[in-house]
């Protein structure tokens, strides 16, 4: 079989597989309203303008939405896998595992898209906040690359958890750490400085910079965030195959893979 | 009270045989605190306040849903997975019983919780703990999480029809958050969606502990707190009314051990 239609095979099925779970449908369909009105009234409270309400509320509550359904769908799979005792049969089948699970991963954001789209524009009609698209271009390119850096990232995490046990336990632990660290509904510059500097290893800080300063009027240090976002997308994709690497040493040694 | 105790223990075991103490800390513990400091983060980032107290009470408060609505919501669904369920809802004992007395363990876990990052969130936000009443945050923490386990057992009941429980808990949860008043004034809302915050549980006990925090304790204070009880009372009345309804309608429409 070819690997251009395994992708799309596995790709379709991971769609129909992650809008038949309720928590997938919650994440997709009903967090964007909740945590776009929990983000939007705790800026109306503090009084803060337009700009603001664009950054942090309209672009914040979205890459929530992005980020909570990545979450719960790709990282969340090898649990699902190992459960219905499917995850060494795709380990072990004669197409690269990677090419299976990144078809699975882009079936899951692919889904989470919406979700990141359904929280912008309810946000931005709920508070009345004008998206203006007079950077049209950049505003595509920035988007493309966020979501390029959140697929990464899933394919990294979700390797990563591939030898636990314990996903669920790691999986319930992303969340609001790491959009804590990543700076979603706030600057980065307000966690203390160590923690700023590890935020900048992962792509996903310097995306949330590259998506406002794309909307932003004069592309406001664009390029510069567009260098370090593609710099650690590079970084992540070289650590994500060191990781398969590892990883499919470690299965064959411990075989623990369908160990619940 | 034998069996209570019996049904704790065994609760208690199977939680740390799937968690060492570290990742047990980890878990409970440090996830709620970065919780909080998150969203305390973001009230500080955009109102410029120095004084954080109530943010740092409101969210240590509703850090007790995780374990009062998410986990004791689904004590149905994790018996159901263990092929456990059918046993429960023929036994001649009260399954309200069984979920109350496993939710007991809920409860500790989130006063243990909750107490950790309030402590905690006032570490990092430079709180003034000589101030502080603690006769009265410990009572408020006390009611908040009563009567947030008690909406999580309601809730539970509803597992027995019911496969899309992490999407009702989950919306819950969110609801609870905006209404709660942990973050924002329940006022800044419209007219008309404001009642919400009176059929749902933390509201009253976060006010009332933001409120006399710093004061002697008074009689305001136990009226919020009273409230709140009441809130808990009328759950727990809801949920042992529908589940004798429940458990024949899932019955009926064989959906007992539906996953």
């Amino acid at each position: 079989m070819k690997s251009s239609s395994v992708l799309w095979t596995s790709f379709i099925l991971q769609m129909k597989q992650s809008f038949a779970r309720p928590m997938f449908k919650y994440v997709m369909l009903v967090s964007p309203f909740l945590s776009s009105v929990i983000l939007g009234e705790i800026y109306r409270y503090a009084g803060r303008g337009d700009e603001y309400f664009l950054s942090y509320v309209v672009l914040g509550s979205g890459l929530w939405s992005l980020w909570g359904s990545i979450i719960f769908s790709s990282i969340g799979d090898i649990n699902r896998e190992r459960f219905t005792n499917t995850l060494s049969i795709i380990f072990s089948s004669p197409t690269d595992f990677r090419i299976i699970w990144l078809g699975k991963i882009l079936g899951n954001t692919f889904l989470s898209v919406i979700s990141f789209f359904i929280s912008v524009l309810f946000s931005s009609i709920l508070y009345g906040i004008t998206i203006s698209f007079n950077n049209f271009g950049f505003v595509l390119l920035s988007l493309l690359i966020t979501i390029v850096s959140f697929i990464i990232i899933s394919i990294s995490t979700s390797y990563l958890l591939t030898l636990s046990r314990k996903t669920t336990l790691f999986m319930n632990c992303l969340e609001f750490p790491f959009m804590l660290l990543f700076g979603f509904a706030f600057p980065v510059s307000m966690l203390p400085t160590p923690i700023m500097y590890f935020s900048y290893i992962f792509p996903i800080t310097w995306v949330i910079k590259l998506l406002r300063s794309s909307f932003s009027e004069n592309l406001e240090n664009f390029g510069y965030y567009l260098s370090f976002s593609i710099l650690t997308i590079v970084l992540f994709i070289f650590i994500s195959h060191l990781l398969y690497k590892i990883i499919y040493k470690q299965t064959k040694i411990l075989g623990t893979l369908d160990m619940v | 009270m034998k069996r209570y105790l019996s049904q704790i223990s065994i609760i208690a075991k199977r939680n740390f045989s799937y968690f060492n103490w570290s990742e047990f800390f980890i878990y409970k513990i440090l996830l709620s605190i970065l919780t909080l400091t998150f969203y305390v983060l973001v009230a500080n980032f955009t109102t410029g306040e120095i004084n954080l107290e109530r943010w740092v009470v409101g969210n240590a408060f509703f850090m007790c849903v995780m374990e009062c609505i998410h986990y004791a919501g689904v004590i149905f669904n994790a018996e159901r997975f263990n092929g456990t369920l059918r046993s429960i809802v023929v036994s001649p004992s009260s399954n309200l019983f069984y979920i109350a007395t496993i939710s007991s363990w809920n409860v500790f876990i989130a006063f243990v919780t909750v107490l950790f990052s309030f402590l905690a969130g006032g570490l990092i936000f430079n709180i003034n703990f000589t101030d502080i009443n603690f006769l009265v945050v410990i009572t408020g923490i006390f009611a908040a999480i009563i009567s947030t386990a008690s909406l999580g057992i309601l809730l539970s009941v509803f597992s027995l029809v019911t496969d899309s429980m992490y999407l009702v808990l989950n919306t819950v949860a969110s609801l609870i958050m905006i209404f709660s008043s942990a973050n924002f004034p329940i006022e800044q809302l419209p007219r008309y969606v404001r009642w919400i915050s009176y059929i749902l549980p933390l509201s009253n006990s976060i006010r009332a502990t933001n409120i006399y925090m710093y004061d002697t304790t008074s009689i305001n204070f136990f009226r919020f707190l009273g409230y709140e009880l009441c809130l808990a009372i009328f759950y727990v009345v809801i949920a042992l009314s529908t589940i004798k309804i429940i458990e024949k309608i899932s019955i009926q429409k064989a959906t007992l051990e539906i996953f």
